[in-house]
Formats: C-alpha cells, sequence, structure tokens
C-alpha cells in the first residue's frame, strides 16, 4: 500500500462500515434458526412437491417423494415445521421452479419464511435434481443446487440439499452424516451396535456372546473402543471400523473400563484397577503406555477430557458419594461440582463450551441434568422415566441417552434443551453407554 | 507232516500236564475225608452231599456278593453325604451382602469371611474368584467399579486372615449378572453381593 491510501484508509473503512449497517445484511450472515434460544420455535418451512422436468413417464410418483424425502429428513432435525401441502395456496411446481416465478405473497399467506422447489430430469437411469431454497419473507433465493448421478442416488441427493438448507439456516451441516453407537442387552449377553443419526440401518458391530458395554467413538471416527468379558476377564478393546477388525490393548485380570479419547485420537482416558484401586490413567494406544491421574482408595470412574484437552471432569466418591468432579489434565488441582443430589455420574463434556451434562438421582430416579463448569445451578432436562448416559452430538445441539419409560429401554436423542425427544433404538432388553461419532462426511 | 507231529506231541504233553497239576489238587481233599469217614464213604460224597455243598456254596457266594453290593453302596453314599456337606458349607460360604453403593464389610460379613479363610486353609488344594456385583440402581460404568471395590474389600480381608494372595482372583461384574431383576429392596439387596467360587488350584 502507497503512504497515502494508508492515511486514508481509516476514513475509508468507516465509511464501509456505515454503510454496511445501512444495508440489509446478505441472506448468508442472517440468523434464521436460533438453535440455542432455549424457547426456540420451530421454524415454519413448505416444500412444494418437485417438477417433473421432461415429463418421463413412469416417474410422477418421483414428485411427491422427493417433497416427503425431505420434509422427513428435516423433521429429524427438530428445528423445522414442515407445513402441510393440503395448506398450500398455489402450485408452484406447475407454476414454475426459478426465483422469477415464486408468488412470495402465497407463502408468506400461510405462515411460511421458508421455500423449497425443485426439478427433476430421469432418463434412463440418469438423475438429474435441481433444488433452491427462497426466504419468501424478503422474497429471494438464499441457495439452489444442481446434483447429477444416478437414479438410485436420489435419497444421497436429498440428504446433501438438507445439509445445504442447514447451513444457509442454522450455520451447519447438520448430522445427517453421524452416527451413534451404544451397547443393547439380550439374554444375559451385551453387544454393540450403530445406527444413522436418525436410528435408520441398525448395524451389530460384535457377536461375543459375552458382557460387551461402554463403547466410545475416536474422534477420527475409524474407531471405536469397548470393554468386553470374551476372553474371561473385563478388558479393554478397540475396533477398526473398516474391516472389523478387534484388537485387546489392555488386560490387566482386573477392571478396565474405556472412556473419552484424545482428540487426536491417539490417547484414551481410562479407569484402571490394575494397581488395586480405581484411578483414572491416561492410556497410550500405540505402546500401552499408562500415565496415573488419581491415586487414593476410593471409585474414581467415568473422566472425560474437555474440549481443550486442559481439564477433566470425572466421577469419584471420595467424599462418600457418587459426585461429579474436576482436575486438570495433569491430575491437579481437585475440585468437586456437583453438590445437588446424593448420586450425580456419567459426565460428557460439550465439544464447544464449559458444560457437562450428566446423570443425577433426583426425585428417586435418574434425569439428565447440565451444568455449567465454573459452576451454578443444574439444569434439568428430562422428567418422565428414567433417563441416563448422556452423550453430545459432535455440534453440542443433541444429546444421544438411554430412557427407561414403562418397563421398556430405549435409545434416544433430543435436542440440547431437551425437547424433540425421539427413539433412534428400541426392542432389546436393556441399552446402555451411547455414544456419538464425528462427522464422517458420507455426504 | 513232521511238524504236526511235533505239534501233537506238545499237546499231548500240555494235556497231561495239566491232567496231573488239576489231578494234583482235588485228590487230596478226598484223601483227606476219606480218612475221617472211613466206613461210611468208600467211594466219596453221596449226591445228596455234593448237592448240599453245592447249595451252601452258592450261598456263601451270594452272601458275598449281596455284602459287596452293600459296601459299595455304603461308599457311594458316604461320597455323596460328603460333597453335600461340603455343598453346604460352601453355600454358607457363597456369599456375602453390601449396603446400596457401599463396599464396607458387616459384622455378618466378617465371619462369614472367616470361615471361609478357615475352609480355604483346611483346602489347600482350593483357590477362590471373588465376584463382585451390584444392583441395578445407579450407572452401569460406575457399578463395574463398585463391583471391584467389593471383591477387593473382601479379597483384602481374606489376606489379613493369612490367606495367600496367589490363591484369590477378584473380578466385577457390576449390575451385568443380576439373580434377580424385580425393582423390589429384597431383590436389590440380593443383586449387591459378592459370590465366592472354589476351584481347585492350577
Amino acid at each position: 500500500m502507497t503512504e497515502r491510501s494508508r492515511k486514508s484508509m481509516p476514513y475509508f473503512l468507516a465509511l464501509l462500515f456505515v454503510l454496511l449497517l445501512a444495508t440489509a445484511p446478505p441472506g448468508h450472515a442472517k440468523v434464521y434458526i436460533n438453535i440455542d434460544s432455549p424457547s426456540a420455535q420451530k421454524f415454519p418451512i413448505a416444500i412444494t412437491t418437485f417438477k417433473n422436468m421432461n415429463g418421463a413417464s413412469a416417474q410422477e410418483s418421483l414428485s411427491p417423494w422427493f417433497a416427503d424425502t425431505l420434509g422427513k429428513t428435516l423433521e429429524v432435525t427438530g428445528f423445522f415445521n414442515i407445513l402441510d401441502r393440503k395448506a398450500f395456496l398455489v402450485d408452484q411446481a406447475k407454476l414454475g421452479i426459478a426465483t422469477e416465478n415464486i408468488q412470495f405473497p402465497a407463502w408468506t399467506g400461510i405462515g411460511a419464511e421458508s421455500l423449497v422447489t425443485g426439478g427433476f430430469t430421469v432418463s434412463g437411469r440418469d438423475l438429474t435434481l435441481e433444488c433452491r431454497l427462497f426466504d419468501v419473507i424478503q422474497g429471494k433465493l438464499i441457495v439452489g443446487k444442481r446434483y447429477t448421478g444416478k437414479l438410485e442416488e436420489r435419497k444421497e441427493m436429498v440428504v446433501r440439499f438438507a445439509q445445504e438448507i442447514l447451513i444457509a439456516l442454522t450455520g451447519e451441516k447438520g448430522l445427517f452424516d453421524t452416527k451413534i453407537a451404544f451397547a443393547g442387552k439380550k439374554a444375559g449377553s451385551s453387544e454393540i451396535y450403530y445406527v444413522n443419526y436418525d436410528g435408520t440401518e441398525p448395524v451389530k458391530l460384535t457377536n461375543f456372546r459375552s458382557i460387551t458395554l461402554s463403547p466410545k467413538w475416536s474422534p477420527d471416527g475409524k474407531q471405536i473402543s469397548f470393554l468386553s468379558y470374551k476372553d474371561g476377564a473385563p478388558d479393554l478393546f478397540i475396533m477398526e471400523l473398516s474391516r472389523h477388525t478387534v484388537r485387546r490393548i489392555l488386560t490387566t485380570g482386573r477392571l478396565n473400563l474405556p472412556a473419552s479419547w484424545s482428540a487426536d485420537s491417539k490417547r484414551m482416558l481410562v479407569t484402571s484397577s490394575k494397581d488395586g484401586s480405581e484411578d483414572i490413567y491416561i492410556l497410550s494406544v500405540a505402546d500401552g503406555k499408562m500415565t496415573k491421574l488419581t491415586n487414593d482408595p476410593s471409585i474414581d470412574v467415568s473422566p472425560t477430557w474437555s474440549p481443550d484437552g486442559n481439564q477433566i471432569a470425572f466421577v469419584s466418591d471420595r467424599g462418600g458419594t457418587p459426585q461429579i468432579y474436576l482436575m486438570d489434565s495433569s491430575g491437579a488441582n481437585v475440585r468437586r461440582l456437583t453438590f445437588e443430589g446424593g448420586y450425580n455420574t456419567t459426565p460428557a463434556w460439550h465439544p464447544r463450551a464449559n458444560r457437562i451434562a450428566y446423570e443425577g438421582m433426583t426425585g428417586g430416579a435418574f434425569q439428565i441434568l447440565t451444568m455449567e463448569t465454573e459452576g451454578g445451578m443444574p439444569v434439568q432436562l428430562t422428567t418422565s422415566g428414567r433417563n441416563e448416559n448422556p452423550a453430545w452430538s459432535p455440534d453440542g445441539r443433541y444429546i444421544a441417552f438411554v430412557s427407561r419409560l414403562g418397563g421398556k429401554s430405549r435409545v434416544c436423542v433430543m435436542n440440547s434443551n431437551g425437547t424433540n425427544v425421539r427413539v433412534i433404538h428400541e426392542g432389546l432388553d436393556n441399552y446402555v453407554s451411547p455414544t456419538w461419532s464425528p462427522h464422517l462426511n458420507l455426504y | 507232516m513232521k511238524r504236526c507231529g511235533v505239534l501233537l506231541a506238545i499237546l499231548m504233553a500240555w494235556i497231561l500236564a495239566f491232567t496231573i497239576i488239576s489231578g494234583c489238587s482235588t485228590p487230596k481233599k478226598a484223601t483227606t475225608e476219606e480218612m475221617t469217614k472211613p466206613a461210611t464213604q468208600a467211594t466219596g460224597p453221596s449226591e445228596e452231599e455234593l448237592a448240599k455243598q453245592k447249595a451252601e456254596k452258592e450261598a456263601r457266594d451270594r452272601a458275598l456278593r449281596e455284602q459287596a453290593i452293600r459296601d459299595q453302596e455304603a461308599r457311594e453314599q458316604a461320597e455323596r453325604d460328603k460333597a453335600a456337606a461340603e455343598a453346604a458349607r460352601l453355600k454358607d460360604l457363597s456369599k456375602i451382602y453390601f449396603e446400596f453403593d457401599r463396599f464396607e464389610l458387616s459384622t455378618e460379613a466378617r465371619e462369614i469371611l472367616n470361615k471361609v479363610a478357615e475352609f480355604l486353609k483346611a483346602n489347600p488344594k482350593k483357590s477362590i474368584t471373588i465376584e463382585g456385583n451390584c444392583d441395578d440402581r445407579g450407572t452401569n460404568e460406575y457399578n463395574l467399579a463398585l463391583g471391584q471395590h467389593r471383591a477387593d474389600s473382601a479379597a483384602r480381608y481374606l489376606q489379613t486372615m493369612g490367606i495367600d494372595k496367589k490363591r484369590m482372583k477378584a473380578i466385577s461384574y457390576g449390575e451385568e449378572r443380576p439373580i434377580c431383576t424385580e425393582a423390589t429392596e429384597a431383590c436389590w439387596s440380593k443383586n449387591r453381593n459378592a459370590t465366592f467360587v472354589y476351584s481347585e488350584k492350577k
């Protein structure tokens, strides 16, 4: 920069700033859906049937299929109120799906804030899909995408556009490319399973016919650690997910429990009673080296790292009852976090904030609560039945947990404010310790 | 032909020898009898006598067999009684119980552990696996740790009673192997235990 322009720079910036304030902000910077608002209302969105662009015969059923599938995909997020097509005032597909065809008043008139239109062209087994998301209040296009591929990839295309919608309206692509693993018990033995984040496509990962529990998904998405008695004692194993190969990484003849992984997936926190009492160690996965963090005769269990790796939350009964404590990741500076209630366990550290979700005995039953790590009052998220083992989603917007109600056990997901509880697996005798994968970049 | 002749000679020699040997024994008896009863048994025992002797012999054999059977049964019964007594004793020595969320040993638990120690001292070939269990209230992970703590509590006590660490194994099953599943205090208290399993030391 020249001397002269440097002097006039501040004035130029000031002018720019004023101009920016004066004009309406660009669509992608607007906060459409405030996830963190405790009373977040569902965002009303209208999705038209998709237009059959080349009128290909035998593909008419795809018109509503695309709209229905996109609607269901968005509904699972819990952020949207998918408006009923029966209330629509116009047949937008007939009128046209591009910006110039949209009759925005017809959409604001039914209470929509966003509109999705789409068109598909099927030629043989080839499919081209175009989708557009409109801000009907401001009367403009937010994002439009075109996908080309095979007819059998149509679901994938829908999910990809759902991700675009979420990026545009919430700032993030959502959790469609994540999975949730958990332990399920049946007839005296327990195995590890996982499902998609919407509960579809369950997969049984182990078949040891033994007691197998406490799965923990690694941050690189490639491994799941777990506890199993399959070799006769509670040992620690890692399953490598691409080939389902299992290797034993810690056996001591005594209890070994896997806990949270380090961010680089190279180390993990474990509870081991190899030195006499249940203590917390850092285990280096590659060479098995263990570093002891706690050293007292009480029970110290269920450790979890803070997202920056500098602190650890864990459960200890050193004060007489099971409570949640914090310590530096060196093991120093142990301090108690929970003081309400006589039994507080399974802490899960929010992936982006200094907040812990945990289960606490309150009113005679376990419920999921959250608490800031600086201290303060716990916030109760669940109220009916028995709710345990919380696990945060990678964006911190959801919590997976186990719910027992009416004698049935289920794996559930709720929004981080406790709303929108949905079931992602049921049917087994009992469930334990769900763990949420990182983004697996499937779309 | 020559070989046949040799074989035949050997065979005849065998028969002759056998006859002589077997003939050697019986004549003794006959001779004795003859000497004590010279007048009446000039030609040997009568058919009646023989039948009587045979009957007596059979009766004796039968009695011996029955006695053998009774002895065998008695031995087997004694074995069963011994096993039952040991099982009963081991049953008394198979479990100790704990309060909710606690791993301290009650007075009752200590009494049972004292007997366990005695049993182990009296049976040096036996080793013991102590299984720690919990009721299903509370968290699975915490209960796995608590179960280990309970098993260790019992093991440490036995150690102070003089039982070698090498004879003991302490394993936790947490709440994973309940005896009963009702949501009642009666059931929960049964599940809060350390269970002792005895085996031959390897």
